[in-house]
């Protein structure tokens, strides 16, 4: 009995040993959570870096270094085809369907656009949940002011989403309990929101950029959002007054001499916008607005996934013998945009056509530091081709792709790497030049012209064109000068969609698919995988595609 | 009907005045040779002494004693002490039956079991000369599958028991090791070491595991020591091996004309254009190299003969309180990869001590260190590689680029670099079984502990194109990865035996609990001064300096009741029930209960057969259903998290900052609770003929439900992804064992066994609503993992009527489901499982005389793959090289099997192909050395024999590298040519 009692006792012993529950409590310490993040002002600050990461990672390809990733070489080439710009000639496979308008809804950067703005949208929603939670502030402006960044982000997001793809879901917060039935809001409803957005990020963000850090946002870029914002809704005065507050806001200036890094170095004042290390404030560049940062070998400078733009824009020219890569020549090029013969003109090739092209003559756009027309042969061991000039002929500008007039926006080469496939300048992703642009798009819709021509002006004088008169100043007009500031810079996709010219300039420039092209190609699909996902509520595809 | 043996024993008087004598015998079986282990002891006393390996024993005991003979697998035999000396025994029995298996917390005999698992014994395990465990069981065990993705020295495989339950958790079987839940690699464990394994694979097997089980449960038993003289073993192996084949490449005439039909098809070039010289088919490197012929073949560079050996030296004897075993095993094995390599070493004790009568102990210590660095080449970019590009530069160094395009590099490029890895594996496990007051009762606690770290430091210097100099920046990259692990297991168990007549009883019951963490840094930099330092010197990295360290942290708490009862030894029922807690789970729903009943009837033994059926030696039915769980999941999946792995920069000269942002899967579930498998088997346990056919023949039917599974839901939520109890599956399938003696000569025995498995697995439901997840290709009524794609028919040819739009001569013919003349989403159907239908394999035995051979072969049966031969768009990017022979559409080569290079496949749909392969795994010869000659030099045995594993295979498919990875750059499994000796001294 004694042994049973003693025997029954240790073992109650051992059995109440483990009865504790903390036991299987889980603590998170290899993550940031929201809870121990949004709790403070330098928390805050550290995601709004991260909606700062995420519009960067827009560039990015195939996500090195774990951003977000399309996992496709030519995501932003993906607006710029099917336009008047650029044609598609053997590019790479994830961009040929976008070129020849025969995407489908599985397309794969059809898909992976609407999650990098929805990623977007929901971290600024994330922040703007928490910030209204959080009572813990360095100062009273915080939370106005991390808010204002956040909404401008969801505006942004918005944006590409609404170009792109037309009614598409308005959500502002982080659902928990997850909905399988969302619907399409009416594109004029979201675009209301946008605007509701952009005004609260004009009213609360810095007002002074020189008193920001490099590539924080700032109350005029907003306002420059905002006036495209207008645009597109067809609120054409409130553009107008939007766009006018940043040119008047006495910050910013259209770079009219030579500055920066450049030195004594040859080149234009318009080539030197786009030399490395010349867009921020810092080196005297006056007329960015908001630049997207990138820094070579650098951490948090971007990877070698990032902005493939450069290998798009510039010809394959090491393919012919005689060349070697350079990185005055732009480093690698793959030339997945082979630009079209009409705006930059055959003249110093030996292409068919004579074609003018839309430039003037004493245009420095179109200057031999902007669009490179002269190739010279830079390969010591090749003795009898070295330094003599190489001609552009229809075949290398068209078949081979090998040699064309290349932009140089986008030229980027190191020495030490010559086969670099991404590029590390930084992105000027709004600039004076174009809010003088949006604003004559504003009068053009309020049906003044002469207003219109005189902001036009304002951009052609500083690229050393003739001013134009009020008679002479149309849509049309607009759209070839944004081409001749902007090209490669702007989302050819966008500026056409906003203006409802895409058909009628497909037709008239772009010959591969003007007869091919109709209203349906305005929009692109909704991805198939989020038809597939949203069960609980009808879906309805854009015309034209299944 | 039974097995006889003839003992022979001696003894002699050498004392009269006492009562006691030496009693010396041997212990024999049938054909003359000596029993080792069988136990002598002398009755009504507690010490006794153990046959030596040739069956000879000493014991000391009084001329009117009487000795108990006991063996394992026989009967006990009772006889009175020889007075002059002479002990003859006969021992009878079904050595079968009476083999003790180890199952969950203990041993049992195997005609007492009710649950379905398959024993491998030391046979099993030793047909297969290799170094590693997994692969020594290859398709010996049936439901038991083990594919080898990466076939590199000491990695790891993928084992599933009776196919896959969850869709997304874990589907690993929990491996016990000496009693203890093991998590780290079997790679670690020296075969030469296990004593037993034992597959758990119905609920009531591994029941008594409930919360880890529903995977099934893999029985490691380490080798202990016995009672006897001390034994010494060797053991070695040498041997040489080279991957199993190569991939078919063109050669490069071959090349230069694929590469002008590229040109001409998909880019339009004609005439000037299409000369490799002066036009555009090719890089201007090529160009060179082709002008001066200079070819090169590129797998010769990464592919190499590679040399294997092994050596293990064990020692282990006891007395009747104390046992021992201790081993050590040194493993040298190159992989056939250039660069790849294992270095391995074992030490492994255990004693076993009996302090008196209520209290034994044992300790267990093993350890393993592995050393296995070294950057291998990339084997994609050799396959891939053109002919004529160029390897080495005029200085020998590797040319970065060798056909200039940047995706396909120089496989080579990066091997100079310096990896150091290495990895401690420390395993102590330690038990205590006390006999309580009561009798009948006993308490037994098990403890374990396992700690193992790995280090890698990595440096790629200045002679490697990843640590090169870039013009004014310093080159050399250098990483250092510290990861550590370590886990205990506190277990105690109650168990409570008797014996009422006929009826016999027991009862466990346990509580245990674990707790695991995880937890690892990494340091990065690049820029070093010089390469001399490797990366010893990382705090002087001058750019690109990074740090991190990750942790994670899991415990789970458990109870356990199971009863066995048995009546007659002929109906045996047993039931168990189990609640566990896992910290994975959300609050409310941290623990679950898992219960399970099994019956068995051991028809066999009931008079109307064992009487009337002569041929029937055994048969028994076995009938289970239950229930188990699966919590494996990564913890911390019920939280909200935060992604900041990127940094960002402000301005041209600004430092890093930390950025965080919500992921796509960002989003925790709270309510995430266990998966729970329900299934039924039904078996049967058979031996025929006089034992010459025996076998199992098992069917089970499981049923899974609350899947832990990632749901896709649309990204408006703030997520596309979310972890969630959604859905059931159910897994149904028949496994057969058979094992036969074909020939019983005295000479010359042939033995087969033959195991085949069948499993089907499909989808039962997802959310409840009816509705297929396309988004995931999880589709009702379809197997877990299936491809889901548009379906590829054919090519079309010339001339063919071309019925759908966008189609061409060349391109793919896609199957259109609704004819409607378009292919669009709607037409994709499920391909098919991406796992087998079925495995069966084959083993032979041949012994004649003192020579011993064996072969075995397996096999895997209709399972799609992706078929990454004919998908020639992603194979050669419309740039490099592709595989010989290849059949691919041309204007002149109209009847094709493979699409044209000008196909860009619009959809990007895959290609698919249903693969079955049969390879030969094994063929052995050996020789044992006759006893008396061994005895003459001075040892107690010596076998020698030669192997071949992996010989070929025989396949549907080809140009593949390893037939469990159709990718064609997996790394490839070896044919190795094999040398072994083991001594027993």
């Amino acid at each position: 009995m004694k042994n049973i009692i003693t025997t029954s006792l240790g073992l109650i012993v051992l059995l109440t040993l483990g009865g504790c529950k903390k036991f299987l409590e889980e603590e998170l310490k290899t993550e940031l959570a929201p809870s121990n993040t949004y709790t403070s002002t330098y928390g805050f600050e550290v995601g709004s870096a991260g909606l700062y990461t995420l519009t960067r990672s827009e560039y990015n390809t195939y996500g090195e270094g774990g951003a977000f990733i399309h996992n496709g070489a030519c995501p932003y080439e993906a607006l710029q085809v099917s336009t008047d710009i650029a044609d598609a000639i053997n590019s790479d496979g994830s961009l040929t369907a976008f070129a020849n308008l025969t995407l489908t809804a599985s397309e794969r950067f059809v898909g992976t656009y609407w999650n990098w703005a929805y990623n977007l949208i929901s971290s600024a929603n994330l922040m703007l949940v928490y910030s209204e939670k959080n009572t813990n502030w360095d100062t009273p402006e915080d939370k106005a002011r991390f808010q204002a960044e956040a909404r401008f982000f969801r505006a942004y997001a918005y944006r590409t989403l609404v170009y792109l793809y037309g009614d598409v879901p308005y959500v502002e917060t982080i659902l928990y309990d997850f909905q399988l039935n969302f619907t399409r809001t009416p594109k004029a409803e979201v675009i209301g929101h946008m605007v509701d957005d952009l005004k609260f990020a004009v009213d609360n963000l810095p007002t002074n950029p020189d008193g920001v850090k490099e590539g924080k946002l700032t109350k005029w870029a907003a306002s420059h959002l905002l006036s495209e914002i207008y645009l597109l809704q067809g609120n054409h005065a409130e553009a107008e007054k939007a766009a006018l507050a940043v040119i008047n806001s006495g910050y910013y200036n259209l770079m009219k001499n030579r500055y920066g890094v450049s030195g004594s170095k040859p080149g234009d004042v318009f080539s030197d916008l786009f030399l490395e290390n010349n867009q921020n404030r810092k080196s005297g560049n006056k007329e960015s607005i908001w630049v997207l940062q990138f820094q070579f070998n650098t951490i948090g400078g971007g990877t070698n996934s990032d902005d493939w733009t450069r290998r798009a824009w510039i010809p394959n020219y090491s393919t012919i013998t005689g060349f070697v890569l350079a990185d005055t020549l732009g480093g690698r090029g793959i030339a997945q945009l082979v630009p079209m013969k009409w705006w930059v003109g055959t003249t110093g090739t030996n292409a068919t056509g004579n074609v003018a092209g839309i430039f003037e003559a004493n245009d420095i756009r179109n200057s031999g530091y902007n669009i490179k027309r002269n190739w010279y042969y830079n390969n010591a061991n090749e003795a009898s081709l070295y330094g003599k000039k190489a001609n552009i002929t229809e075949q290398t500008w068209f078949t081979t792709k090998s040699l064309f007039p290349a932009i140089t926006k986008f030229f980027y080469g190191r020495t030490e790497n010559l086969s670099l496939t991404g590029s590390y300048k930084d992105r000027m992703k709004f600039r004076l030049a174009e809010t003088y642009l949006l604003l004559a798009e504003a009068y053009l819709g309020q049906n003044m012209p002469d207003k219109a021509a005189q902001a036009v002006n304002e951009v052609r004088k500083r690229a050393g064109a003739s001013e134009i008169t009020g008679a002479q100043m149309n849509m049309d007009f607009l759209l070839d000068e944004r081409i001749r500031e902007l090209v490669g810079e702007e989302s050819r996709r966008f500026t056409l969609v906003r203006t409802n010219t895409l058909v009628e300039r497909v037709k008239k420039y772009n010959n591969a698919i003007k007869d091919k092209i109709t209203d349906n190609n305005i929009l692109w699909p909704i991805p198939q995988v989020i038809r597939d996902a949203n069960t609980g509520a009808p879906f309805p595809q854009n015309p034209g595609y299944n | 009907m039974s097995a006889t043996l003839s003992v022979v024993a001696t003894n002699y008087v050498y004392s009269q005045a006492t009562d006691q004598i030496n009693v010396k015998g041997q212990v024999t079986n049938e054909a003359g040779e000596g029993l080792k282990g069988v136990s002598v002891m002398i009755k009504g006393a507690k010490n006794g002494v153990q046959t030596d390996a040739n069956g000879h024993y000493t014991i000391r005991a009084s001329r009117t004693a009487t000795l108990v003979f006991t063996y394992i697998g026989f009967n006990n035999q009772e006889i009175k002490v020889n007075p002059l000396g002479v002990n003859d025994v006969k021992l009878s029995g079904n050595n079968v039956l009476d083999q003790v298996v180890v199952v969950g917390y203990g041993t049992a005999k195997k005609k007492d079991l009710t649950g379905g698992l398959a024993v491998v014994g030391k046979e099993q395990l030793s047909i297969v000369s290799t170094s590693n465990l997994m692969d020594r069981l290859v398709g010996q065990v049936a439901g038991f599958s083990i594919t080898t993705g990466e076939a590199a020295p000491g990695a790891s495989q993928t084992l599933l028991i009776r196919g896959e339950n969850s869709i997304s958790a874990n589907n690993s079987p929990l491996i016990i090791l000496d009693g203890i839940p093991y998590s780290g690699s079997l790679a670690d464990i020296d075969p030469n070491n296990v004593e037993n394994l034992s597959i758990l694979k119905d609920a009531s097997a591994s029941a008594i595991y409930g919360s880890r089980a529903a995977n099934g449960v893999i029985l490691i038993q380490t080798k202990r020591g016995a009672l006897g003289r001390a034994q010494v073993n060797y053991k070695g192996l040498i041997g040489m091996a080279e991957p199993m084949q190569r991939i078919n490449v063109m050669g490069p005439n071959e090349y230069i004309r694929f590469q002008q039909d590229i040109a001409r098809i998909r880019q339009g070039y004609t005439g000037a254009l299409l000369d490799p010289i002066a036009g555009d088919i090719i890089s201007v490197t090529e160009r060179g190299n082709y002008a001066k012929g200079i070819t090169n073949n590129w797998q010769d560079y990464v592919f190499r003969k590679a040399m294997t050996m092994d050596h293990q030296l064990s020692i282990s004897g006891g007395t009747e309180n104390t046992k021992y075993m201790a081993a050590l095993a040194a493993l040298d094995q190159e992989g056939v990869v250039y660069n790849s390599k294992l270095s391995r070493l074992n030490i492994t004790t255990n004693v076993d001590q009996t302090f008196n009568k209520w209290l034994t102990t044992g300790v267990g210590l093993q350890y393993t260190r592995k050393s296995d660095g070294g950057i291998t080449p990339n084997l994609e970019h050799a396959i891939k590689q053109s002919p004529y590009g160029s390897y080495k530069d005029e200085s020998g160094k590797y040319v970065p680029e060798p056909m200039e395009y940047s995706l396909i590099v120089n496989p080579m490029r990066n091997v100079n670099a310096i990896q150091d890895r290495y990895n401690n594996n420390f395993f102590l496990s330690g038990y205590a079984n006390i006999l309580l007051p009561v009798e009948g009762l006993s308490l037994r606690s098990n403890f374990g502990y396992n700690y193992r770290n790995g280090f890698t430091g990595t440096y790629y210097g200045r002679n490697t194109f990843e640590g090169r100099d870039q013009g004014t920046q310093a080159g050399g990259s250098a990483s250092i990865n510290n990861s550590n692990y370590n886990d205990y297991t506190w277990e105690n168990l109650l168990k409570y035996e008797r014996q009422i007549g006929d009826h016999r009883f027991d009862v466990t019951g346990l509580f245990s609990m674990q707790k695991t963490k995880s937890w690892s840094t990494a340091q990065s930099g690049a820029g070093f001064v010089t390469d001399d330092t490797e990366y010893f010197m990382i705090g002087s990295a001058s750019r690109l300096v990074s740090n991190s360290a990750s942790l994670s942290e899991s415990a789970m708490l458990s109870y356990m009741g199971r009863i066995n009862y048995a009546y007659k030894g002929k109906y045996l029922l047993t039931l168990t029930g189990r609640t566990d807690g896992a910290s994975v789970f959300g609050i409310n729903n941290k623990y679950a209960f898992f219960p399970v009943a099994a019956a068995a009837w051991q028809i066999g033994e009931e008079r109307f057969l064992k009487d009337n059926v002569k041929w029937l030696d055994m048969l028994k039915i076995r009938l289970s259903y239950g229930a188990n769980g699966n919590q494996a999941i990564t913890p911390y999946r019920t939280l909200d998290r935060l992604y900041s792995n990127v940094k960002y920069i402000w301005g041209d000269d600004g430092a890093a900052v930390t950025t965080a942002y919500l992921a796509g899967d960002g989003v925790g579930n709270p309510n995430l609770k266990w998966e729970t498998t329900y299934s039924t088997n039904l078996g049967l346990d058979f031996q025929l003929f006089n034992n010459r056919l025996g076998g199992t023949i098992d069917a089970y039917l499981s049923k899974t439900k609350d899947l832990l599974m990632t749901r896709t839901v649309p990204i408006m939520n703030g997520y596309n992804r979310i972890w969630d109890n959604i859905g059931a599956t159910q897994n149904k399938g028949i496994e057969v064992t058979l094992n036969s003696a074909n020939v019983k000569g005295e000479n010359f025995q042939w033995n087969t066994t033959a195991v085949f498995s069948l499993n089907r697995d499909k989808i039962v439901e997802l959310r409840g609503d009816g509705i297929d997840d396309i988004a995931n290709n999880w589709f009702i009524g379809q197997p877990l993992r299936v491809f889901y794609d548009y379906k590829m028919i054919g090519v079309w040819q010339n001339g063919e009527t071309i019925t759908v739009d966008g189609a061409a001569p060349g391109a793919a013919k896609l199957y259109d489901r609704d004819g409607n003349g378009k292919i669009e989403a709607s037409d994709r159907v499920v391909i098919g499982s991406k796992n087998p239908r079925y495995t069966a394999s084959l083993a032979n035995r041949f012994s004649y005389k003192n020579f011993y051979a064996s072969a075995l072969v397996t096999g895997v049966f209709d399972v799609w793959r992706d078929d990454h031969m004919a998908n020639l768009g992603a194979w050669t990017f419309g740039i490099t090289n592709y595989v010989h022979d290849a059949n691919y559409w041309t204007p002149e080569n109209p009847n094709a099997t493979i699409v044209s290079p000008g196909y860009l496949n619009p959809l990007g749909h895959g290609y698919y192909k249903k693969v079955s392969y049969v390879q030969v795994k094994n063929i052995t010869f050996g020789y044992k050395l006759p006893h008396k000659i061994a005895k003459k030099i001075g040892v107690n045995g010596i076998d020698i024999n030669a192997s071949v594993n992996n010989l070929n295979t025989i396949s549907n498919i080809r140009e593949v590298l390893n037939y469990d990875n159709t990718w064609m750059a997996s790394y490839p499994t070896a044919r190795s040519y094999m040398f072994g000796l083991n001594v027993n001294f």
